[in-house]
């Protein structure tokens, strides 16, 4: 700001008068005693700044807001807080406020000092007409909010901490950490254009997708680890888990034992009957579990005539048994390591296996050698899928093998035999295992090869 | 001697294209340029004669037998596709090691073969890279020596010069021509470009929606264009 050496003494001077004034109207009141450290040590901090301003140095409009809120402070500073200690902070915050809005202005486009200048606003109505009682935390967050808006994200951040904490109370932390998560996709999306529309998907994807997902953050963030490692010293709780990681397993090796090759049929040969055939793949999504459940006993049961003979023949039986749970696993599991598989084998371009021919690879070489780890990563993945739609059965068991006590049925018992409160851990617990498992094999998923990447030329 | 390969009235039929009474011969040490238009059925041809498709028998000679019914592995037959096909999760030593795996070869033997092929190619440097970063030329230079390791009775290659830049494609038609003059291997080099196809010289065919409009030496047929469409296509080429 250029301004005359006129026009800087004139408002220096009656800043510094209307100080003056105000201290000794007050104190001819009586409402302040003249000679108080506190009001003496404001006087010097005004005569000490516009000494500073009448020798041209520093910034005027930073130096006029000061002595403007030092001389408010002087006048009615003890009416709105208790003793001179509180006055004083009060000062320093208003100080710094005023600091970081002059620089914000100075630095920033207008639009940083607008969501400042709203945001301290917000935080009024929030804490001080909102709230009662909630001063300090008003100059706490109005501190904060100084502090963060120098960055929009930053400033972003801020927001959701605070409206998770006032607004989201019970969920708060859930709250809090959700709101993050979204803000930092939002300003760390990069695109060719970063196109303002596809930003605005994002954002309300992400929040409708999280409003999806909150029983299960709740569940899992809801409880201390100490109930946790409670839980799994329960031998039956131990034991559940442990049928429910063997069954999953088990079907997944096996659904794979016959998926795999009759995807990569179904990728390479054209056949009657073939569309008819993927849409019978699909048959156990549409199944609902307890149909399906019911079906299995019908096929599978005692004195039925499939099971009977399964029986006779190698003395196990299905219903009740891990055998019966692996089976119905394997049922309602199938589409999701058959479909990915064939996608795989898709994806990976004949031309590839057909070179590997000419270079003298019979056809089961060519499968081994080039398709299957093209498609391993993709196959994987449906088996990662596959797996966790095995672990998480319930519906079917419910009806072929309730024991042995597999983990989605052992937290329906000790809900049924206790209730809500007492199986979320639980449930927290398995919620735990399924995520941790879940998000292993991803992982491992990627040190998989895949099929693109590999073309040159045109 | 029976030629190394031979074509007698072929007709292959795929949905809605068909390549129609195509007979041809290739002898040991031949080049062959296929020349024509795209689409006119080049790559049908080498895919055919690679084993994609099914032919009826009496039509597709091999040395003098017939192939009709001999699967893509026992062919012998090199092929370098225009997408080079290289396998994207092995990188450039292994791409070329890989049909040494059915030689009945010592080890020793596939050594040395393996050493003089990248020799003769000069894709030593290339070899621990993945074939995702290999430029145009590269690519084509690793399927070559791919193909050719096994010591293949045939090398086709299917547009060797696209997705190499104009500077780079006289170091790579030299390459080829030594090629075959160091290995001897009988190829069918398919292009679309007739500059390409008078440059290489040798015996050349020109082909025209699914049949063979005219075949032998490429001086031939630039001079003396049997058909209006060969005199048509090689004609603007002169320029």
């Amino acid at each position: 700001m250029t301004v005359s050496r006129k026009t800087r003494s004139t408002i220096v001077f009656s800043l510094l008068a209307a100080h003056l004034a105000a201290v000794v109207v007050l104190c001819a009141l009586g409402v302040i005693r003249p000679l108080e450290l506190f009001n003496l040590l404001l006087l010097a901090a005004n005569a000490v700044i516009a000494i500073i301003l009448l020798r041209e140095k520093g910034d005027l409009l930073l130096g006029a807001g000061s002595m403007f809120l030092i001389a408010a402070h002087a006048a009615i500073g003890n009416r709105l807080a208790p003793d001179a200690l509180t006055s004083g902070a009060l000062l320093m915050v208003n100080l710094i406020i005023l600091y970081v809005g002059v620089k914000l202005n100075r630095h920033l486009p207008a639009r940083y000092w607008y969501a400042f200048v709203a945001g301290y606003f917000a935080l009024f109505f929030l804490f001080i007409l909102g709230m009662k009682n909630a001063e300090a935390l008003f100059l706490l967050f109005a501190l904060g909010l100084a502090a963060c808006s120098r960055s929009m994200r930053l400033l972003a951040c801020f927001w959701c901490v605070t409206l998770s904490f006032t607004f989201c109370q019970p969920y708060a932390w859930e709250s809090t950490f959700i709101s993050l998560f979204i803000v930092t996709a939002l300003f760390g999306a990069r695109g060719l254009l970063r196109s303002r529309t596809a930003l605005l998907f994002l954002g309300i994807g992400l929040a409708l997708l999280f409003l999806v997902l909150l029983p299960v953050i709740i569940v899992l963030l809801g409880e201390d680890p100490h109930n946790l490692l409670r839980v799994l010293g329960d031998a039956r709780v131990r034991s559940a888990i442990g049928v429910t990681l063997l069954t999953a397993t088990a079907s997944t090796l096996f659904l794979a034992l016959f998926t795999v090759p009759l995807a990569y049929a179904m990728s390479r040969l054209r056949f009657p009957g073939r569309t008819l055939l993927l849409s019978l793949m699909d048959v156990p999504i549409v199944v609902p579990q307890s149909v399906a459940g019911i079906a299995l006993i019908a096929v599978l049961g005692r004195q039925q005539f499939l099971g009977e003979t399964f029986f006779n023949l190698f003395g196990l039986r299905f219903d009740g048994t891990l055998l019966g749970i692996c089976a119905a696993q394997v049922f309602v599991a199938m589409p999701f390591l058959a479909r990915p598989a064939i996608a795989a084998f898709d994806g990976v371009p004949e031309g590839l296996e057909m070179s590997a021919r000419t270079l003298g690879a019979p056809s089961w070489s060519a499968f081994r050698r080039v398709a299957l780890p093209l498609a391993s990563r993709g196959i994987f993945l449906g088996a990662v899928l596959a797996w966790a739609r095995a672990a998480g059965e319930f519906g079917a068991l419910l009806f072929i093998a309730p024991t042995p006590e597999s983990a989605p049925i052992a937290a329906w018992n000790r809900f049924n035999s206790v209730g809500v409160v007492e199986t979320a851990p639980l449930v927290a617990l398995l919620l735990l295992f399924s995520m941790a498992m879940f998000f292993l094999l991803q992982v491992a998923t990627r040190a998989l090869p895949a099929a693109r990447g590999g073309r040159l030329g045109d | 001697m029976a030629p190394l390969l031979e074509l007698r009235n072929l007709t292959v039929r795929l949905n809605g294209f068909a390549l129609q009474g195509i007979s041809l011969s290739l002898m040991r040490g031949d080049y062959l340029v296929l020349l024509g238009p795209s689409g006119c059925g080049k790559s049908t041809l080498l895919r055919t004669l690679v084993g994609a498709y099914a032919v009826e028998p009496g039509v597709l000679f091999l040395e003098g037998e017939d192939a009709g019914a001999l699967p893509p592995h026992l062919r012998r037959i090199g092929y370098v596709a225009q997408s080079v096909d290289l396998f994207p999760h092995m990188d450039v030593a292994a791409n070329i090691r890989f049909g040494l795996a059915y030689l009945p070869l010592t080890a020793q033997e596939k050594r040395l073969q393996f050493e003089r092929i990248v020799e003769l190619l000069g894709v030593r440097a290339l070899l621990g890279r993945s074939p995702a970063n290999l430029s145009g030329g590269e690519g084509k230079r690793v399927a070559m020596a791919r193909s050719l390791v096994v010591s293949p009775r045939a090398l086709l290659l299917d547009e060797p010069l696209s997705g190499i830049d104009e500077f780079a494609r006289p170091e790579m038609l030299r390459t080829l021509r030594m090629l075959h003059d160091e290995l001897g291997t009988a190829t069918v080099h398919v292009t679309h470009d007739r500059d390409e196809a008078r440059r290489i010289g040798g015996r050349c065919a020109v082909m025209r929606a699914g049949k063979i409009e005219q075949i032998g030496a490429t001086e031939e047929i630039f001079r003396a264009p049997a058909t209006p469409f060969v005199a048509e296509f090689l004609g603007k080429g002169g320029e």
